[in-house]
């Protein structure tokens, strides 16, 4: 019996040690870890639209007969799994073609960073320069509020993607910029959305990335096929 | 085979196939049958995007795949052989799992504040377990003739 016992015993203490090393684990439940270091270049992102079709927040013909309407955190794996992975796939496949148009919505939840990161892309889209923005955003992700969209980091990005730092510098500063984000995250809540990414054409909503075959099936439906 | 061993394999088979499940949506873009339409649990997007989804590099699903197929071999193992050493391990592994899936429960519930209902599903396999085998290891204690 003295087996058994140790082994009931042991059981419920690793599982608690389990549960600890859970919570240590957690970015959010530490001090965030600073800044990475001055030396950061910016990894380029997988697609660098044409200039014409990458327009306010979105991407593919203004006039494009489906619309897929994407709510994302920039900090959340799955949305840089689709931003880097299956943007690219559906801009060669659709929106090239004029049929489908993406369109970027925040939902930031993941904490300080995501705001900031939706805050930069906001003031990248007052110089018509959103997706070069968010796609360096996906490209550079790193863990959660770990530093990779810190002030500084951010403020990389925004250089090479072609903004002009005094006036970007200026808006993300701006409170009413941080009141729009969170404008943003309150609209998701509203519309049911409850993570990251969460798709929508039309009455259609789908949260998380469904399979390719799946997706194009559905943006085919839309568009009649 | 008795039965808290019938419902300790099929409780077990089950967390094994959640678990693969919820490690497929995260490593391969299988589809994942959640969101509004599963009302109050459909938050697996918000419970995988967080920070509470891996320790580290490892995903929590595939500690899951790895702990219920541990939980299956040892609910057989023990069904066959009655030895002291296959209870041990299976008391041990459930007990270990029952105890984090409670944090993990928790956490859904206080500090994410969304339900994800495979990781709920999940959860429940691995509490049935452990009822089971805490149910073998009582009948052991309890005299016999």
């Amino acid at each position: 019996m003295d087996l058994i016992r140790r082994a009931a015993l042991s059981g419920v203490v690793v599982g608690v040690v389990g549960v600890i090393v859970l919570f240590l684990a957690n970015p959010f439940s530490g001090t965030p870890t600073p800044s990475m270091g001055g030396d950061f270049t910016p990894v380029a992102p997988t697609l660098t639209p044409s200039a014409d079709l990458a327009t306010d927040h979105g991407l593919g013909a203004v006039d494009a007969p489906v619309v897929l309407t994407v709510w994302t955190d920039y900090q959340c794996p799955i949305c840089g799994t689709w931003g880097n992975g299956v943007e690219p796939a559906l801009y060669e496949r659709y929106i090239t073609e004029g049929k489908l148009r993406i369109e970027h919505r925040h939902y930031s939840f993941l904490g300080e960073e995501s705001f900031l990161a939706a805050i930069g892309a906001e003031c990248a889209a007052d110089q018509e320069k959103f997706w070069a923005f968010h796609s360096y955003l996906f490209a550079n992700q790193v863990g959660e509020n770990q530093g990779a969209f810190s002030p500084e980091r951010l403020r990389k990005i925004a250089e090479v993607s072609g903004l002009d730092l005094a006036s970007w510098d200026t808006c993300v500063a701006d409170p009413a910029v941080r009141t729009e984000v969170e404008a943003d995250a309150a609209e998701a809540t509203s519309l049911g959305i409850t993570g990251t990414p969460t798709l929508i054409i039309g009455d259609w909503m789908q949260s998380g990335i469904p399979a390719s075959e799946e997706l194009y099936a559905r943006i085919d439906e839309a568009l009649g096929n | 085979m008795s039965r808290a061993h019938r419902i300790s394999a099929l409780a077990s088979a089950a967390g094994v196939a959640i678990s693969s499940y919820l490690l497929g949506i995260r490593l391969i873009d299988i589809p994942a049958i959640c969101g509004p339409a599963l009302g109050p649990f459909g938050g697996c997007a918000k419970v995988e995007a967080s920070a509470w989804s891996s320790i580290g590099p490892v995903p929590v699903a595939a500690i899951g795949v790895i702990g219920s197929a541990f939980l299956l071999a040892a609910t057989m193992i023990h069904a066959r052989s009655q030895s002291q050493r296959a209870l041990a391990a299976w008391l041990f592994a459930a007990l270990a799992g029952a105890a984090v899936e409670l944090g993990l429960i928790a956490i859904q519930a206080l500090v994410i504040e969304a339900w994800c209902f495979w990781c709920l599903l999940y959860g429940c396999t691995v509490l049935v377990s452990a009822v089971a085998v805490v149910s073998v290891a009582r009948a052991y204690e309890e005299p016999t003739g």
